[in-house]
Formats: structure tokens, sequence, C-alpha cells
């Protein structure tokens, strides 16, 4: 289930740019962007093109900005991407790592550059937290697709970072490893507290661990913020219920006033609603009234494909 | 921790750039190249570790040809196959992963030389403090060290690893077949003409050279391997990576 704003443990962004230009030549790849994060599990979408790995590229320091500020923790990303980097981690789209390392061995160096005390145990315990401890000793060129993502992971983690980028962290995997890898990044979220920026083409996978969304176009940043809100925003109100006793909660459900509509699937309730406010704070009443238990209740839309697709459009007219 | 992160990444270069089979090959044309006499052995002792006409021309395009290809391997391949990427995202800073790179690439290329002269030296019953042993490993470094900073500057530039290894031959070519029609003293500011004075007038004492054509050789290799590691390093910290 996607996080929803009462959830979210941090909730000051970390990541700010003011009007972010940066141009190629003639060719404009950021056009006064203006972004900032929800402090938790955030994604940046938007199409091949639109300036996301430039964006990152900039707040990583790689890239100076022509225009504009960009800020991570409050530091200014190019004169003081040293600072930044002593607490961010990231996984770039194609890495490449050097081949003739293993991993531990290449974790050791990475621990040592962050200045780790203990970077061998860092290592070998970062490489048992990505599923990698089998393979520590193995040469990282024998490595296959989802065991280097895995490696960029571990990396991009061992300097226990506040916040980890990654750019399109699930393109190489099938899909049981984006599966892991999107469980991993929750409970790593959950567990240490780290924030995560993702920056990612596949919508439905980052509306089930996102809090917070970005939708960048032509370099401009078309819509942002809570996907609660933005659901509610742009979503078509049908909601998806699971509860103990369907049957009995559809029968309470439908005679509710905010309800335009309510109908069961295979035990699976689906609610369209005139007030969602109403909805979400009787629902539960409802379920606790009938002493049955509320496993789920989320927005049906796919709330982030929807969004998504409504602000571009938008953005085209 | 500022060195500790440094030696950290001079440790990765090595282990990364000098890895099997990349030493073993470079010492063994080197030992080579080296040990390999064309010429008639001569009566002066130096000129059996060193024939200026003949071996050290041959060790000098050889070593040019080394270093351009551990420089562009090390430095033009890694921003080219984005591994430099991943140094950039760690905490250090880009002056110490390009000097990490260039210190390490320097040192082990003329220890390795260094010890093919030294033990060419010692073959000839000459000790390897001797002063004039000394001279040689001096021009040695100094070459090592002017054709390490070029090689450099090209790979920062370039960025690509056979485009940095053409460019190097090209300029090596270029000057070596345009500017011997220049007159001494000015001749020898071109390296290879600049070692063979530099040891012609300190080792063996030769009246074809002048003082003249000693500073002449000596500063133009030592203010342009300043000049060209200094803009290396200046355009490796601009650099703007996508």
């Amino acid at each position: 289930m996607a996080y929803t704003k009462k959830e979210i443990p941090t909730l000051n962004p970390i990541i700010t740019t003011n009007n972010l230009t940066k141009r190629f030549g003639k060719a404009t790849a950021l056009n006064e962007l203006n972004l900032k994060d929800g402090g938790g599990i955030s994604g940046f979408v938007g199409p091949n093109g639109a300036g996301k790995t430039t964006t990152i590229h900039i707040l990583l320091g790689f890239l100076k900005p022509n225009d504009g500020t960009a800020t991570v923790f409050g530091l200014d990303c190019w004169k003081e991407s040293l600072k930044i980097r002593q607490k961010i981690g990231f996984l770039q789209e194609h890495p490449a790592y050097p081949s003739a390392f293993t991993a531990q061995r290449f974790l050791e160096h990475v621990g040592h550059l962050y200045g780790l005390q203990q970077p061998k145990q860092k290592a070998k315990d970062t490489l048992k937290e990505v599923g990698l401890a089998h393979a520590a000793e193995k040469a990282i060129g024998t490595y296959s697709a989802g065991m280097f993502q895995r490696l960029g992971l571990a990396q991009a983690l061992i300097g226990e970072p506040q916040l980890v980028i990654l750019d399109e962290p699930t393109a190489n995997l099938d899909p049981s490893g984006r599966l892991e890898l999107l469980e991993k990044i929750k409970q790593l979220h959950k567990d240490k507290g780290i924030c995560f920026l993702i920056s990612t083409h596949i919508l439905p996978e980052l509306e089930k661990i996102c809090n917070w969304v970005s939708i960048i176009n032509e370099g401009s940043i078309v819509e942002q913020g809570y996907i609660q809100d933005l659901a509610n925003k742009y979503s078509s109100n049908t909601y998806r219920i699971t509860v103990s006793d369907p049957p009995t909660f559809l029968k309470a459900l439908q005679k509710q006033t905010f309800i335009e509509e309510a109908w069961s699937e295979e035990n699976i309730i689906y609610a369209k609603v005139k007030d969602t406010n109403a909805f979400r704070e009787e629902a539960p009443r409802i379920a606790t009234a009938k002493k049955m238990q509320l496993i789920e209740l989320r927005p049906v839309y796919g709330a982030l494909e929807q969004i998504y697709s409504i602000a571009m459009k938008r953005e085209e007219q | 921790m500022k060195y500790k992160k440094f030696f950290r990444l001079t440790l990765w270069e090595f282990e990364e750039i000098w890895r099997l089979p990349t030493l073993e090959l470079i010492i063994g044309i080197a030992v080579f190249f080296g040990l390999s006499s064309t010429t008639a052995p001569s009566s002066l002792p130096l000129r059996q570790i060193v024939d200026v006409e003949g071996n050290m021309f041959r060790l000098t395009l050889f070593e040019m040809f080394i270093i351009a290809v551990l420089f562009a391997r090390s430095v033009a391949g890694n921003i080219e196959k984005r591994e430099i990427l991943n140094l950039f995202t760690y905490p250090v800073k880009r002056v110490s992963i390009l000097a990490s790179k260039f210190i390490v690439n320097v040192s082990l290329i003329f220890i390795i030389f260094a010890s093919v002269i030294v033990a060419r030296g010692l073959l000839s019953q000459l000790e390897p403090w001797n002063t004039l042993m000394l001279i040689v490993l001096f021009i040695l470094f100094l070459e090592t060290l002017f054709f390490s900073t070029l090689s450099l500057l090209l790979s920062v530039i370039a960025k690509k690893t056979w485009a940095t290894i053409l460019l190097v031959i090209i300029f090596f070519f270029t000057i070596t077949s345009f500017m011997p029609q220049l007159e001494p003293p000015l001749k020898y500011a071109i390296p290879t003409y600049g070692a063979q004075a530099m040891f012609s007038y300190l080792a063996l004492g030769s009246h074809d050279y002048t003082f003249e054509d000693f500073t002449v050789a000596l500063s133009s290799m030592v203010i342009m391997s300043i000049i060209f590691l200094l803009v290396s390093f200046i355009h490796f910290k601009r650099m703007q990576v996508d």
C-alpha cells in the first residue's frame, strides 16, 4: 500500500531546486526547474529526454547549472558537492564497476572513501543485506544483470547515506528482481529512515512504494506533490477495499450517502465515492462497527499512471 | 583522513589498472627493449647502458607508447566507460582522483624502466649509485614525467581511449618529423632531442652541446610538464559529465 501523508516519518524536503536551468549548446535540457522531494520515498518521472538524468547529475555535482540553484540538505550542489556526497548514495542507470574486482574488495574501497571505521565488515554486511553474500568473492565481471544492480545498490548504501538517488533502478531487472528491489527500498526506508529519490519509467512499481512524485517534461516540473493529494486531484475517486467479510461491508457501504456506486469482484470491494474525505474517515469506522478487519483501502487508478497521463496532457495543451 | 582516502584511491588505481597481465607485459617488453643491444660494445661504460643514438631512443619510443596506453585506459577509458561517475559520487575530491591515477602510473612506469636501466648497468659492472647512472635515471624521470603529463592532458580532453593514444602518437611524430628543422638550441625543446642533449652534456661531457642547449632542454621539459599537469587538473576539476 502506498504511504499516506500521516505515515511519512520525514516531511522536510531534502532536495530543492529553484528555476534550475541547464543548457547544452543551443539545446535547453532544464528550463527553470523547480523540484522538491517529499522527504520519504519520492518518485521522479517523465518521458525519455525530459531531463531526469541531467537533474540528478546536477544534484550530484557532475554538471554545473547555467542558471538557478540546486540544493541537497541545504548545501549548494556545485560548490558544496563534497559535503553532499558524504551523505548520499547513487545508483546510476548504466553503472560500470571495475570488472576484475570482487564485490567485497570493491565495497571495501568504497567504504574507505566514505571514511568508515570498519569497511571490511561493513562491506560484508552490506553484501548480505542486498543478497549478494554468496557472490562476495566472485569477480564483478562474472555477475548477472540482477546481481550487478544489487551491487549498485550495495555501493550506494555502504556509506550509510541519508539519501539514496536511484536512476532507473529496475531497468535491467526481471519482474521478480524488480519486486525484490522495491521491497528492499521500502524496508530500508522503514528500518533505517533512508530517503530515496527514484527516477523511473515504470509507474505502477513506483506507486507501490512512493509517497511523493515529481513529474518532469521538457525540462520543467509539470506536477508534483504527495501521491494521495494528486490522486484526489486527478483520479476518478474509485477505491479498492479488502475486508475480512466483504458481503457485509459491501451492504453497509452501499447505504452511505458519500458513495456513488459500490460493487464486489472476487471478494474485493470497489467503491466510486462522491466525498473522498468522508469515505476515508467512515470506511474504517464501518469495518470496526461490523467487527471486521480492514485489510486494505487504496485508490484504484493506477493512480500514478492516471496522474501522469492527465498532467502530461494538460502540459501539452 | 584526506591522506587515507588518497592512499585508498592510489591502491584502487593500482589494483584496477596494474592487474595481470598489464604489469608482466610491460616489464617483459621493457626488459626486451632495454637489455637487447643493437650496437657494438663501446669503450665508455655508460654507452654500454644506454646507447644515445640507438637504445635510448628505442626505449623512449616504447616508453611513450606504454605511457599513452596506460593513461588512455586509466583516465580516458574511465571517462568513456563512465566508471569515473562512480568515483565522482563518492566523497573524494576530483583532484585526488586524478592525482592518484597520475602518481600510480608515473611511479610504476618509472620504476620499471629505471630497473631495466639499472639492470643493464649492473651487467656492465656499473654501480647503481654511480653519478653517471643517476644522470641517466634523472633524464629518464624527466622523460617519463613529460610523456605522462602529455598523455594525461590528452586523456582528459579526448575522453576516449583510442583517440588519446592516436593523439599522443600524432603529437610525437609531428614534433619529431617537423621540428628537427629548428636550429639549436630550440631544437632541444623537443623531448627526445632534449634528452639526448642533456645526456650528452651531463654524462658524456660532449662538446657538441652547449650549456645553453642543456638549459633549453631541461627547462622546456620541466615547464611543459608543469603546464600540461596544471591544465589537466583544472580541466578535470571543471569537467562536466552527463
